[in-house]
């Protein structure tokens, strides 16, 4: 086993950059492992856990670049080493040969009549790059996470005094004006607008409403704190305004986690007074809570589910379309044929998720159906997973969340922690099937099904050895105008013996009626 | 609400993009315009320039 | 803005209209005795920062020993030592005599010196004269008796001569010069060989006017014609002119001098007076002359001709120069963003220095120290390599180091907050 370590002084790369040069040395050099990422020591507590620390690193500062190889030879380490190098100087010198501004007023000055900023740089930097655009007059969409509270309440009161948009921290769709920021699906311009503190919120609500041939005039993302307490829910009342007063806007959807009480008030009051139908998709909240709140729900309509937004979005304004949802009945010939190749300790589900939301929303309606369930966003101590816990009973994992995050690039950039972990599961004998997202668009991977059903023969040709079928069943968030292609996407799955759901909700009623179905045979 | 100015969306969108050039390579994939920052923490990370800056710049 | 950044931003302003409105004028030639503030027969000047003897760089030694024989002021090279460790040879900084003087920038009392006048405010500043072409000379600190016999010419014929058709011409307009010169291919550091004929054709009238009759008029015209980079010197005497009134602005974060003694980089700052900030130099990057020269024998960074970049010329205007760009095995592509990466280290453009390949924009012009820090964008200077026992071996770039900024940055902010 052959360890090579290199230190790059003051060289600075993005982490996606770093995430994609990893990716190809490790493809290329037929090395065990590469890691290239900045001596952080977020990063350092990485390199260390993978056996890569050396006392070069542990000397390194934050600003230096880190490359390390395990090999099992020392030809194969070095040539991974020198792949490494050539890539790096490539892209300095292509780099400082463009050209390219190094701070936002450099690029003022360059560009003076741009109106919003996109920034994603690490947390501690980002209030500072969020300010300075705020103090310029730019609108913001801030995608970075790791944003303190206290900052971000300033932030997006600068922004309001201002007349300013300060999507996020945490923000990581948007669609405005038709133009997709962040992570975004391509979908047509419409009559529905929504504000919503997810961003696979977001993301799923479009994507089936583009099914049902209904588009969207503005998608405002908030970012995932900003109805809490102490914001206030800033963000998503200035964007309920925007939608208020733009004629192009027929029907407004606000989509949420439960926000605090008194917000959830606030944000009901100037819903009921929007003169157009608000339907408000707060994943968890029950109708009656919501009522009890504003008195009377003449001009706003519910919704529980990210499914039933959609669909009751394409009822209130008549346009007769529907999903082709599956029917209870096919769910439970469908759940049947699965549930007859499992063993009988098959019993659990593993939920593997990148989107957030999609994770929470699943998590909410399978306690509801069979109980307990585990988590790393779950409520109750008892159901808590940490990042290091294995999957225990029925586990739902939200893989975009921080603590799997930090020195990582999220999931949706970088499928590898992920893909490790349907492996892990798999290897389980008492799991039944494996429940995973799959999120296509702007910003996604160009392939992600195709990497997905690698990771799933591997998977399940280990659990075959032992004896046992493995269930899949995944929900594609995405359109066939996505670059990636729903129905392609969905081709591809199909083929592995793979369920696919039109739906996130669906997904889960799936996984729901399997886990039933096999309970039954078992009793 | 205390009086704020309205807040009005930009017909045209023009984006300066700081920090993941993948954001921006989005944008170009909508043919949009996007000013790309070649981003790098400033005073190289250093706390204590970075407050200097912070109070001078 | 807070209170603070307010009166940076109108500090800095008011430091780049005292640069910017200079108008630098070429009207004089004399010993350094005569016209230089400070100057002693004793006195040697080198390029700055100031260093104590021992640690001093082989081209400082080697001229200052050399001046010294020269001037006469010791026998021998033993008896020079001797003198400069005693004090009986002065030795400082040309900057600290309001001179720059490029390479090891020797100057003596006889060595004849440009001087320039700011017509604007009325200061002066001086530099020791060229040289000529060529590997070896006092200026990149080799001496022997050939160079001893070339600088008495110089002081004894082609000074007289020039002093006669400077005044005679009445000024010459440096701030002109280069303007028209960068349009014509200079960077005014590198490569002045364009301001350099400029230069002559300006000196042309005067020239035969005042010294038709000279006897030494044929032999100093072919000595300047050969001398084709001759202008730089004058360059220089010009920036130093124009930043002096910007030296002592409170609050001003713009860099008022930059200059290396081929052993510390130092600079200055407006708001920060005579404070010299100082870090190790860099050592060049670039090609070599003779291929028996590598970078083990290149001593680092070494002379005052930076003052160049401190007014956005040189390094800050390589695109200007695509020559230049070979010695840094370079392209016109590179030089535009080597330029555009100056931009976003400076308070504003010069209206005065337009850059033809940008589609004529303005030079950056007057280095914020905080956007420095910030971007960790250094200053990015063209220049010449230097053998570490004397010699000119090659040319390329070099960046001014990160540290004296940061440091004049914590200064500012002791100071000022």
């Amino acid at each position: 086993m052959s360890v090579r370590v290199l230190i790059r002084p003051r060289e600075y790369h993005d982490s996606v950059r770093l995430m994609q040069l990893s990716e190809r040395v490790r493809r290329e050099s037929g090395v065990d492992e590469a890691i290239l990422m900045m001596a952080t020591a977020n990063n350092k507590k990485i390199l260390r856990a993978s056996g890569m620390m050396t006392d070069a690193v542990d000397a390194a500062k934050a600003d230096d670049l880190v490359v390390a190889v395990v090999a099992s030879s020392d030809a194969l380490a070095e040539a991974a080493i020198e792949l490494a190098t050539e890539q790096l100087t490539q892209r300095a010198a292509g780099a400082g040969a463009s050209h390219t501004p190094r701070t936002l007023d450099s690029a003022l000055a360059l560009a003076p009549e741009a109106n919003l900023a996109q920034i994603s740089v690490p947390g501690m930097y980002a209030s500072r790059e969020a300010r300075r655009a705020l103090e310029k007059g730019l609108h913001v969409l801030l995608f970075s996470d790791n944003v303190g509270l206290e900052d971000e309440l300033t932030l997006k009161q600068l922004a309001r005094s201002k007349g300013l948009l300060l999507m996020g921290p945490d923000c990581g769709t948007s669609i405005l004006n038709g133009v997709g920021l962040g992570f975004a699906n391509a979908v047509r311009r419409g009559p529905v607008g929504i504000v919503g503190a997810s961003g696979t919120g977001i993301q799923e609500i479009t994507v089936l409403l583009e099914r049902m041939g209904l588009g969207i005039s503005q998608a405002i993302g908030t970012g995932g704190r900003d109805l809490k307490e102490s914001i206030g829910g800033i963000t998503m009342l200035m964007g309920l305004e925007i939608l208020v007063a733009d004629p192009q806007t027929e029907l407004i959807i606000l989509t949420s986690k439960p926000p605090a009480a008194n917000v959830a008030q606030t944000v009901l009051a100037c819903a009921a007074r929007a003169g157009k139908p608000v339907l408000i998709n707060f994943l968890g909240a029950q109708e009656a809570d919501l009522t009890g709140l504003t008195g009377s729900k003449s001009q706003l309509h519910f919704a529980t589910t990210l499914e039933q937004t959609a669909l009751s979005a394409s009822s209130l304004l008549g346009t007769g379309t529907s999903l082709p949802l599956l029917s209870p009945a096919t769910i439970e010939a469908r759940a049947g044929e699965l549930a007859t190749q499992l063993q009988p300790q098959q019993r659990f589900i593993r939920g593997l998720y990148a989107g957030g939301t999609l994770c929470f929303e699943s998590l909410l309606y399978l306690q509801r159906e069979l109980g307990q369930v585990n988590s790393n966003i779950a409520a109750t101590a008892d159901s808590l997973l940490t990042e290091s816990d294995s999957s225990r009973g029925h586990t739902l994992l939200d893989m975009g969340d921080d603590a799997y995050t930090i020195g990582r690039a999220h999931p949706m950039i970088d499928p590898t922690l992920r893909m490790q972990r349907i492996l892990q599961e798999a290897a389980d004998p008492e799991v039944a099937l494996l429940l995973l997202d799959v999120v296509l668009g702007y910003g996604a991977h160009a392939d992600p099904a195709t990497l997905l059903v690698e990771t799933l023969r591997e998977a399940r040709q280990k659990a075959k050895r032992e004896g046992r079928y493995l269930g899949v069943i995944v929900t594609i968030c995405g359109t066939e105008s996505d670059s990636q292609c729903l129905s392609r996407q969905a081709a591809v799955l199909q083929r592995e013996d793979v369920l696919v759901a039109t739906s996130n909700a669906e997904a889960a009623r799936l996984a729901v009626a399997v886990i039933k179905t096999t309970t039954e045979m078992g009793e | 609400m205390p009086d704020t100015p309205t807040v009005e969306l930009p017909q045209q969108l023009q984006v300066i993009n700081i920090g993941l050039e993948l954001f921006a390579e989005t944008l170009r994939e909508q043919q949009q315009t996007v000013l790309h920052v070649r981003w790098e923490p400033p005073a190289q990370g250093d706390p204590e320039l970075l407050g200097m800056l912070d109070a001078l710049l | 803005m807070s209170a603070i950044k307010e009166q940076i931003e109108q500090a800095n302003e008011q430091a780049l209209a005292a640069i910017l409105g200079a108008r630098p004028l070429l009207v004089d030639v004399a010993p350094a005795l005569e016209v230089v503030p400070g100057m002693t027969a004793n006195t040697i000047l080198h390029s700055a920062p100031a260093i104590e003897w021992s640690r001093m760089c082989g081209p400082h030694r080697n001229g200052i020993i050399g001046a010294a024989l020269w001037e006469g002021l010791a026998k021998d090279a033993t008896q020079a030592q001797q003198m400069i460790k005693s004090g009986e040879i002065v030795v400082a900084p040309c900057h600290h005599h309001d001179s720059v003087g490029a390479g090891a920038g020797i100057t003596s009392a006889s060595t004849p010196m440009l001087v320039v006048q700011n017509a604007t405010t009325g200061n002066r500043a001086f530099s020791c004269i060229s040289e000529g072409g060529g590997l070896r000379l006092l200026k990149w600190g080799v001496y022997d008796e050939d160079i001893g016999r070339h600088l008495s010419w110089q002081a004894k014929v082609l000074s007289p001569v020039l002093r006669d058709a400077v005044r005679a011409g009445g000024g010459i307009d440096i701030k002109s010069i280069i303007s028209k010169a960068v349009q014509m291919g200079d960077e005014c550091h590198n490569r002045t060989i364009a301001s350099t004929s400029l230069f002559m054709r300006a000196l042309l009238e005067p020239l035969l006017e005042a010294c038709g009759d000279s006897p030494d008029l044929l032999e100093s015209v072919r000595f300047l014609v050969a001398a084709d980079q001759f202008f730089l010197h004058g360059i220089m005497a010009a920036a130093k002119a124009m930043l002096m009134p910007a030296s002592a602005i409170d609050y001003s974060t713009v860099v008022t001098a930059m200059a290396r003694n081929g052993v510390e980089f130092g600079i200055q700052v407006a708001g920060l007076g005579d404070q010299w900030f100082t870090a190790p130099a860099n050592n060049v990057e670039g090609l070599f002359f003779r291929s028996e020269w590598s970078y083990d024998d290149a001593a680092p960074d070494l002379g005052d001709s930076c003052i160049t970049e401190t007014i956005g010329l040189g390094g800050f205007i390589q695109a200007a120069a695509p020559t230049v760009q070979q010695y840094v095995q370079g392209n016109m592509q590179q030089a535009i963003a080597n330029t555009q990466e100056m931009q976003q280290i400076c308070v504003t453009s010069n209206n005065d220095v337009q850059i033809p390949a940008m589609d004529f924009v303005g030079a950056p012009v007057g280095i914020d120290i905080r956007k420095v820090v910030q971007t960790g964008i250094a200053p990015l200077i063209d220049t010449a390599i230097t053998h570490k026992q004397g010699g000119l071996i090659g040319a390329g770039q070099v960046r001014a180091p990160m540290a004296c900024f940061e440091q004049a940055l914590k200064a500012f902010a002791g100071r000022y907050q």
